[in-house]
């Protein structure tokens, strides 16, 4: 089977039917899918579990986006192709609570943005690029869609900002006291 | 300035593959070309490389410049650089406009020009890092040609961080284009530039105050000293927006202006939290609905003024309540008249030598006698007038009276609600097909009026949003005297009176020693379609003179914000339809 354009892929997980959403058996779901995709070794078990210490509400978005994971990988063309295990576990055990941690999950259903997020990073994550596309355009593509590397360059300008905030304050007091340096003289 | 010299037919001959860079699609017409510095400097292109102007889709080149910097076998690279400011950042004049808004509040303290440099940075980066990588057209040679040139021996800190980025960007080996004394900090904030421009290489509108902000501190070091970026001639865009009128739609604040979403903001004022603790279903900290905001009206002549739109400052004060009025139009009353009629010849009478010519009737004269006498053989024909078939409606007309004493706010320094409702009053009833008569008030000989009902959209909004700042006293005189001398055959007037508690002024004598309370009575009986006075009241309710007021049949408004002000339109709206 050839590899789909990144239009079917969206339009796959556009029709993501409602139970995916309704909090199912994560462990069951991931357990069925690593067996269709040929890895009944993997521990679902412990994928589903992650790493814990989150509060309810942040656990539920990471399921959520791991739900969202399995339905894209439940395309017929993942099913038949042979997808490395390493790259699996990198997904589900790291990038997808990573991306879970800053998006709610339910931005899946109302923007494209983060369809295509999660298709990208699916297809990072094992070794597989989109049909018609070169490795640069992927990369580059994948950089505006990717809300991790969002939040880090707004975390990195606003530091800046908060930088260039002292210095105007201190420009400000400058001013202030120049001000009032040349109202006393007078 | 001639397009005959062979270095500009080189540069006319890379035209058509600079266009296709972009897209097979892309027209536009062939750049203006200058041959010396003299011939540039007509167009305020001395020193320049090449530049734009938006107002009406021009490249120009200064070819002295290309031969100084030995740029002539670059004419693919500048020429797709300078389409695709046309065509991506900024790519029109709202747009440039809405980058500038969204760097100004970062970039407060620096000179005034730095936010256009700035926005110039920004998308120079974009269209380099899009023409390089994507497109296959080296970008990076330009940058090179300007190092060896020796033009930038003697680097800005900002210079220095701006060509960093492309090396970040295009992945080359430090000193490629940058300076070499390239410190870790600087590489630093080049590398977060580099990010930030591949991030937001689509949406690049929502990625500019943060690209502000990174550039700050290097601005912020370089005042006293002349950019380098301006220094060898890139500041394509300093001028783009020359010769244009003001773009629509720059009232409102677009929401990629703030970033498109609160983790900005929240990040820069510390709130943001642990991620862990942090709840991705809730909304972010912040984030309300920005495209609901809009500038003040101070904030909205700045900006013009960034752009290179010189105009008087009250036109920007009209334009800016006009803009914001438009959405709100009210569907004016009219009023249904009996039955239209239609004129009906009924025959001839004599036309006097004194009676208006356009009046005599040849034919008819010349049939009553072959020999023309005036005011003995010469007639006129009579009409009668016959009930059409089809009733007819007829607008109101508006009579609007504006206070703006010293209580009122300044339309021109802060968003006055009651100017607004003044200009969606005026508006809505021209597009009714109606006249208004405006005046504009404050104390005793202190007034602008039309003089008369009129439909000059202009003088209007420009009385309506106009400002006097004095004492208080409403000119019952004009009130008295429009209704005085008004028909009685003409249209049903409306009368509107905007003000605050002052309004009970109209209750006070006029000069003649007349009551007030009369002259309003009079008014209201034969304007014949009531009354409204919209006031920024702040307890409506303890107020004596309101009753009184209402008395004589006003209607009574308080407006105060923008929620009263759509309240308002409503209940005008139903009620003069009742």
């Amino acid at each position: 089977m050839t590899m789909p354009v990144l239009a079917d892929l969206l339009r796959w997980l556009a029709d993501t039917p409602p139970e995916f959403r309704e909090d199912p058996p994560l462990a069951a779901v991931l357990g069925d899918l690593l067996e269709s995709l040929g890895h009944p070794g993997m521990d679902a078990a412990v994928l589903a579990r992650g790493e814990g210490g989150l509060k309810p509400r942040a656990e539920r978005n990471r399921k959520l986006w791991i739900l969202a994971a399995c339905r894209l990988l439940w395309h017929p063309f993942f099913r038949l192709s042979n997808l490395p295990a390493d790259g699996l576990f990198h997904l589900f055990a790291k990038e997808l609570p990573e991306v879970a941690a800053i998006t709610a999950a339910d931005s899946l259903m109302t923007e494209e943005d983060r369809r295509e997020e999660l298709v990208r990073r699916t297809l990072r994550a094992v070794g597989l690029g989109l049909a018609g596309e070169t490795r640069q355009e992927s990369e580059d593509r994948f950089c505006q869609v990717d809300s991790v590397e969002g939040r880090l360059v707004a975390r990195g300008a606003a530091e800046r900002e908060r930088r260039a905030r002292e210095v105007r304050e201190a420009m400000a007091r400058e001013a202030a006291r120049m001000a009032a340096a040349r109202y006393s003289s007078e | 300035m001639s397009q005959s010299s062979e270095l500009a037919e080189r540069w006319d001959a890379a035209w058509p593959a600079a266009l296709a860079s972009w897209s097979p699609y892309t027209l536009l017409k062939p750049p203006v070309y200058f041959e010396t510095q003299k011939q540039a400097e007509a167009s305020g292109m001395a020193g320049q490389v090449a530049a734009i102007r938006l107002a009406d889709q021009t490249v120009m080149v200064n070819l002295a410049t290309v031969r100084e910097l030995g740029l002539e076998d670059h004419s693919l690279a500048i020429l797709a650089h300078e389409i695709g400011h046309h065509v991506h950042v900024p790519g029109n004049l709202a747009d440039n406009a809405r980058m500038l808004a969204a760097m100004k509040p970062i970039l407060i303290g620096l000179p005034p020009e730095t936010p256009a440099m700035v926005a110039n940075l920004y998308g120079d980066l974009h269209l380099n890092d899009r023409l390089q990588r994507r497109h296959g057209i080296d970008l990076a040679s330009v940058y090179v040609r300007l190092r060896e040139s020796g033009k930038t021996s003697n680097p800005t800190e900002t210079w220095k961080v701006y060509t960093r980025a492309y090396e970040h960007l295009w992945r080359l080996p430090p000193g490629t284009i940058a300076p070499p004394d390239i410190t870790p900090v600087v590489n630093a904030d080049a590398l977060l530039v580099s990010r930030l421009i591949r991030h937001f290489s689509v949406r690049w509108l929502a990625g500019a105050r943060r690209f502000a902000a990174i550039l700050f501190p290097y601005l912020n070091a370089d005042r006293e000293k002349p950019q380098t970026f301006l220094s060898v001639g890139l500041g394509d865009c300093k001028d783009c927006g020359q010769g244009a009128t003001i773009p629509d739609g720059l009232t409102a604040v677009d929401p990629a202006e703030l970033g498109a979403d609160g983790e900005f903001d929240a990040a820069i004022n510390g709130e943001a939290g642990d991620d862990g603790d942090r709840d991705p279903q809730q909304p972010e900290p912040g984030k309300g609905s920005p495209g609901s905001q809009h500038r003040s009206p101070i904030e909205y002549a700045d900006l013009l003024r960034g752009m290179g739109l010189v105009l008087p400052e009250h036109q920007v004060t009209a334009r800016y309540y006009r803009e914001r009025a438009k959405p709100h139009l009210l569907p004016f009353p009219s009023r249904r008249q009996p039955a239209a009629t239609e004129t009906h010849p009924e025959g001839y009478e004599g036309w006097d030598a004194g009676d208006d010519l356009q009046e005599l009737d040849m034919l008819g004269s010349l049939m009553r006698s072959p020999v023309v006498v005036p005011g003995i053989t010469t007639v006129r024909r009579v009409h009668g007038e016959v009930a059409g078939k089809e009733p007819d409606r007829a607008p109101v007309d508006l009579d609007i009276y504006i206070d703006c004493s010293g209580s009122m706010p300044n339309p021109s320094m802060q968003t006055s609600y009651l100017a607004l409702c003044g200009t969606i009053l005026v508006l809505s009833a021209l597009r009714a097909g109606a006249s208004v008569q405006a005046t504009l008030w404050s104390g005793p000989s202190q007034f602008k009026t039309t003089s008369g009902f009129i439909r000059d959209e202009n003088r209007l909004i420009d009385i309506v949003t106009g400002y006097i700042c004095g004492s208080t006293a409403f000119p019952l005189h004009v009130l008295r005297d429009t209704y005085l001398k008004r028909r009685a055959s003409a249209r049903a007037t409306h009368i509107v009176v905007i003000s605050d508690d002052g309004v009970d002024t109209m209750l006070s004598n006029d000069e003649t020693g007349a009551p007030g309370t009369e002259i309003c009575r009079l008014a209201m009986e034969r304007a014949r379609a009531g009354g409204t006075l919209v006031l920024n009241l702040f307890n409506p309710e303890s107020w004596d003179a309101g009753k009184r007021l209402a008395d004589l049949g006003f209607r009574i408004h308080p407006v105060r914000d923008w929620e009263q002000l759509v309240a308002f339109a409503a209940r005008f709206a139903r009620e003069t339809y009742k």
